[in-house]
């Protein structure tokens, strides 16, 4: 599910790092986007390229320590920069694995148990 | 014998003979500089404080190398490696590790020879410690995460009719898993707290592995410990001394990723360091956060930081990358190389880019060792240009910069680029620049000058630490004295050239007490002018008429 990286995040980045990667099976795509001054280079996103800010770069994630490095430099940059934004950096998967409503979800279901039926 | 003299003589009649006086000892010039320390992950070395690995010791002391395909972990290895090979002493390493970490202890029990399915060796959780029948528990400070082989043995007792009887004497020993070599060990000696050998000295086995180690502890012996007759590691089997021996995974490492909290503890360790080092090397970590703290780390010791920025990235990238980084890279004491080159990893084989900040360090270490008859090494002269080649095999360039574009950038940024140079002297791979971080176009930009500076202040420091708690006209006295000897040495040795501020001299140097507090401060002051590093040359050929 997508994640939302500030100068705070390296101090714990576990609760974060696992709520990027859960339900996601390696190696996944997603959308990195950062809100620093000045354009990034972040190595732990394995994109060797510039990423100005505002814009979203592919990043691909091949495991949970490549997450936790993607974090923790993230955080780090925030920290370097001075930058006191809650949403300093968005990491948002390519396949949302965020769990549903249960109520939506169950409507959801219902409705696709309806259409088949019609079929 | 006749003595003439007395060592004190009162009221009587005598002659007193004070010892002998020597005041012939001054403040030396040659701190430590082959050493380097270096932060990272490896599969052994003790957590609770830095620990020091020499040449040829790499694999004993920090475990087998990683391939760079399974993590960029394992680029550490490869910079202490290299460091050593090229002329590093000592690399002072700084063992990453995350709080998860749990060191085990290993519990040996007495074991007889009829019990089925017992273990001789167990492990037990160090907070809780040993428990049940046991005879001893030991703790292994290396932290090996691939184990170790622990094996003890018990020397056969007799009683006066020569009937075997339970011993107190064992003979506790580690070994490899990997190449089944000692590590550790024998230590000989007993389960009797109260045991004394011949000498009149503890024979007490934890006193005795005390003495022998810092690397291993006997946490606990048990109450009145003994091994028995029947026990499996009891005397002789075959005509051999019977080992109980047992492969033991008793440290558990935890993931391999770090908190801001656990680098902060790997840094601080390195700053309460014994023995000393010159440079901080980045071992190639590409991690922001842990090259951030190195730096910070190099400004607030007095040391050089030699880091690498991913030779993956283009000149553009690295510029933004070092720009990223911030912090204290416009500082004199960061020290940044680029190198996209590709060549085979030196300790596991398979082809990475890998930084060059070890291979840097050692030959900095190899030129400080050739000191001069007054001990000054030739520091005027960078680890850069024709003299110094990359060496390592199979190396290609994975990017060619434009000389006039890119590499213009790189130097702007304060980036010294590791590239192929075709030079009359001969191609190679070269450390074609040589650039600190300060952000200034004085003398301080230049690493030569940056290494003579730091070396100065820290020989001088020293030197001041020598006459602290001195009269103050005494320590005046000595530092004014040390400095004139160790500054025209250094002006001897080339490093310095005249400046007009000092009206035609090289350096100048104030001891005096301040002015407010006159009765406990010295205030010292010095005025260098260093030689520099011929960076650019420029030639313009005039073809004139005849």
């Amino acid at each position: 599910m997508t994640v939302t990286i500030n100068r705070n995040s390296g101090d714990a980045p576990r609760e974060v790092v696992e709520k990027l990667v859960t339900g996601q099976a390696y190696p996944f795509q997603a959308t990195l986007k950062h809100c620093n001054t000045f354009p990034l280079v972040v190595p732990s996103t394995g994109y060797p390229d510039v990423i100005p800010p505002g814009t979203e770069a592919q990043v691909r994630i091949r495991s949970f320590a490549q997450a936790w490095a993607l974090v923790t430099d993230l955080a780090q940059l925030a920290v370097t920069a001075n930058n006191n934004a809650d949403e300093y950096a968005v990491i948002t998967p390519a396949i949302d694995t965020t769990p549903k409503k249960p109520r939506k979800a169950a409507a959801v279901a219902a409705e696709a148990t309806d259409a088949q039926e019609g079929v | 014998m006749t003595i003439p003299f007395s060592r004190t003589v009162g009221k009587r009649s005598g002659v007193q003979l004070n010892r002998i006086s020597d005041k012939s000892e001054q403040p030396n010039a040659a701190t430590v500089a082959h050493n380097m320390a270096i932060v990272g992950r490896f599969g052994r070395g003790r957590i609770d404080r830095v620990f020091a690995v020499s040449r040829g010791r790499e694999a004993r002391v920090l475990g087998a190398p990683q391939s760079l395909a399974v993590s960029k972990l394992g680029e550490a290895y490869v910079h202490i490696y290299e460091a050593l090979k090229k002329g590093t002493v000592q690399a002072i390493v700084s063992r990453l590790v995350s709080d998860e970490a749990k060191n085990q202890l290993m519990v040996a029990s007495n074991v007889s020879t009829t019990a089925q399915g017992a273990a001789v060796w167990a492990l037990a959780d160090a907070d809780v410690g040993a428990t049940g029948s046991f005879l001893i528990a030991i703790k292994h400070l290396e932290c090996f995460s691939d184990g170790v082989k622990a094996e003890i043995h018990a020397l056969p007792a007799v009683d006066a009719e020569g009937v075997p009887v339970p011993s107190k004497i064992i003979v506790l020993q580690l070994r490899d898993v990997v190449t089944n070599e000692l590590v550790l060990g024998p230590y000989q000696g007993s389960l009797d707290p109260a045991a004394l050998d011949e000498f009149g000295q503890s024979a007490y086995i934890g006193d005795i592995v005390t003495q022998s180690t810092d690397l291993l502890e006997v946490v606990e012996v048990a109450d009145n410990a003994e091994v028995s007759v029947d026990c499996v590691f009891y005397g002789k089997k075959d005509s051999k001394d019977a080992f109980a021996s047992a492969t033991l995974k008793y440290f558990t490492e935890g993931e391999s990723v770090y908190s801001n909290a656990e680098m902060d503890k790997a840094i601080d360790r390195v700053k309460r360091s014994r023995p000393s080092f010159t440079y901080i090397c980045s071992g190639g970590t590409q991690n922001i956060a842990l090259i951030s703290r190195l730096l910070g780390l190099g400004d607030a010791i007095n040391k050089q930081v030699v880091w690498d920025i991913p030779g993956n990235l283009t000149p553009q990238g690295a510029v933004t990358f070092y720009a990223s980084v911030g912090g204290a890279t416009n500082s004199l004491y960061s020290q940044a190389y680029w190198a996209p080159i590709s060549a085979n990893n030196p300790t596991i084989g398979g082809k990475a880019i890998m930084g060059t900040s070890g291979q840097q360090i050692g030959y900095r270490c190899a030129r400080n060792a050739q000191t001069n008859a007054k001990g000054i090494a030739p520091r005027n002269y960078p680890i850069a240009g024709s003299d110094y080649a990359l060496d390592r095999v199979n190396m290609t360039q994975v990017y060619e910069p434009d000389e006039e574009t890119e590499l213009e950038d790189l130097a702007a940024s304060r980036i010294n680029p590791v590239i192929f140079k075709d030079y009359p002297s001969g191609p190679k791979y070269a450390w074609i620049d040589s650039l600190t971080g300060a952000q200034t176009e004085g003398a301080s930009k230049l690493i030569n000058v940056t290494e003579m500076a730091t070396y100065v202040d820290d020989t001088m420091a020293a030197a001041a630490q020598e006459a602290l708690q001195k009269p103050m006209a005494k320590a005046i006295d000595e530092m004014t004295k040390f400095a004139k000897t160790f500054l025209d040495a250094i002006q001897s040795a080339g490093w310095l050239q005249a400046s007009k501020e000092l009206d035609g001299m090289s350096y100048q140097a104030n001891f005096e007490p301040n002015e407010a507090q006159p009765f406990e401060k010295m205030n010292i002051s010095t005025a260098i002018c260093y030689d520099g590093t011929n960076r650019v040359t420029v030639m313009t050929q005039s073809i004139v008429r005849v």
